[in-house]
């Protein structure tokens, strides 16, 4: 009898110090089994609220598309990781437009002379005018460690940077330039003017 | 030798726990898809277009995203919860403009332009303004990792999107209205005493 609760009381024992061990390991390398990304989480049903309403005037006239992939590397904030020389890793692939193009609620006042049939319209500076880099274009393709939402979020900021660098690079505002001037020659002839000057 | 039997099968009983109970981290592991980008990541892939989308309206819409993860078999439960901004311009895209189709009356001054018709040009949901308000995890659980909090905000997008759709919103009749007052305003200080702005069907 006395074997018998002994062989029970070590066993038992043994099982405790290997779920030990487990819980440690899996709660390290995030390896429970019900942790799995397979089963994706469904958001709850929330109203999406108009809370602003704005008129805006801006005409883009040349969009780059493109994708980038940005990795980090970061001093893991488990011990036993670290013990390890493991660090934790993040990589994203971000798909980014940029839309360039001219802000006409800067058209100062003076823009526009007409003479006869010429028209001259002093136009506002091309500028990037958004950067659209949404939760959609984005895809976290090696996500391990612990990686916070602040984080990530300043991740996401050098990644957008990144688009805005290359599409300048690519020549964005020389090219909106051009297309819109282009366009707008073609919409203000079609208004009756012979003669059209955009500076 | 009933002795050394007894402990031949003890120990065996024992590699076999041992071996079940490291095994499970690694069916675990192994449970765990790798994921897969839809393409082959590159470093760079450009294209530059040249465009003609006037936008003249802009909504911003505001969304809470709150997801929890609790089903009975898991022990402890993760919940999380967003406030997010999207912002959705619309207005119209003069690389479908038909000059034919602009009618001129030099002696009234009057011009008559038609237009593309009006339509959502572009939906940002800036990062920077992604707030994580609360996030959490019991028991035995992980706080949702960024690959989850990605692929929750991925559907918080859609949903949005889904109501554009659905046309919930009155974002083109305001596009057209202020398309007309751009065009209107534009003509008359070009001249023009009468103005007619009309958009294709």
């Amino acid at each position: 009898m006395f074997k018998l609760t002994k062989n029970i009381a070590s066993t038992v024992l043994s099982l405790a110090i290997v779920g030990m061990v487990y819980l440690f390991v899996a709660d390290t390398y995030k390896w429970w089994p019900f942790e799995s990304v397979t089963e994706t989480v469904k958001i709850d049903e929330t109203p999406n609220v108009v809370t602003e309403i704005r008129g805006i005037k801006k005409f883009t006239t040349a969009c780059y598309y493109g994708d980038v992939t940005i990795s980090k590397e970061k001093a893991s904030d488990n011990w036993l990781k670290n013990l390890l020389r493991q660090r934790d890793r993040i990589c994203l692939i971000g798909r980014g437009t940029i839309r360039a193009g001219y802000d006409f609620e800067k058209l100062p006042a003076d823009a526009v002379k007409i003479s006869g049939d010429t028209l001259r319209v002093k136009l506002p500076p091309v500028e990037v005018l958004d950067t659209i880099c949404n939760p959609k274009d984005c895809e976290v393709f090696i996500d391990d460690g612990n990686w916070p939402h602040d984080r990530v979020q300043s991740i996401h900021a050098d990644l957008q940077n990144v688009l805005v660098d290359d599409a300048l690079k690519c020549h964005i505002i020389a090219k909106a330039s051009k297309s819109g001037k282009a366009q707008l020659q073609k919409l203000f002839k079609s208004f009756g003017f012979t003669t059209v000057i955009l500076t | 030798m009933k002795k050394e039997r007894k402990k031949s099968r003890a120990l065996t009983a024992w590699a076999v726990i041992v071996a079940v109970v490291c095994m499970v981290p690694m069916l675990a592991s192994c449970q765990k898809p790798l994921p897969t980008p839809e393409g082959k990541p590159l470093d760079r892939v450009q294209l530059m277009t040249a465009t003609g989308e006037l936008a003249t309206v802009e909504y911003t819409v505001s969304k809470i995203i709150k997801a929890k993860d609790c089903t009975w078999w898991k022990i402890g439960e993760k919940r999380v919860l967003f406030k997010c901004n999207a912002y959705l311009q619309a207005g119209v895209d003069m690389a479908g403009y038909d000059d034919s189709k602009t009618r001129i009356d030099s002696s009234a001054m009057a011009i008559t332009v038609t237009l593309p018709k009006v339509k959502i040009l572009s939906c940002r949901m800036p990062f920077e303004e992604i707030r994580l308000v609360e996030s959490e995890a019991t028991g035995f659980r992980h706080q949702f990792s960024a690959e989850e909090r990605q692929l929750l905000l991925q559907q918080g997008e859609q949903s949005i999107l889904a109501d554009v759709d659905s046309g919930k919103y009155a974002i083109l009749a305001d596009a057209e209205r202020n398309t007309r007052i751009f065009f209107e305003r534009m003509l008359t200080r070009l001249g023009y005493k009468s103005v007619t702005i009309k958009f294709e069907k």
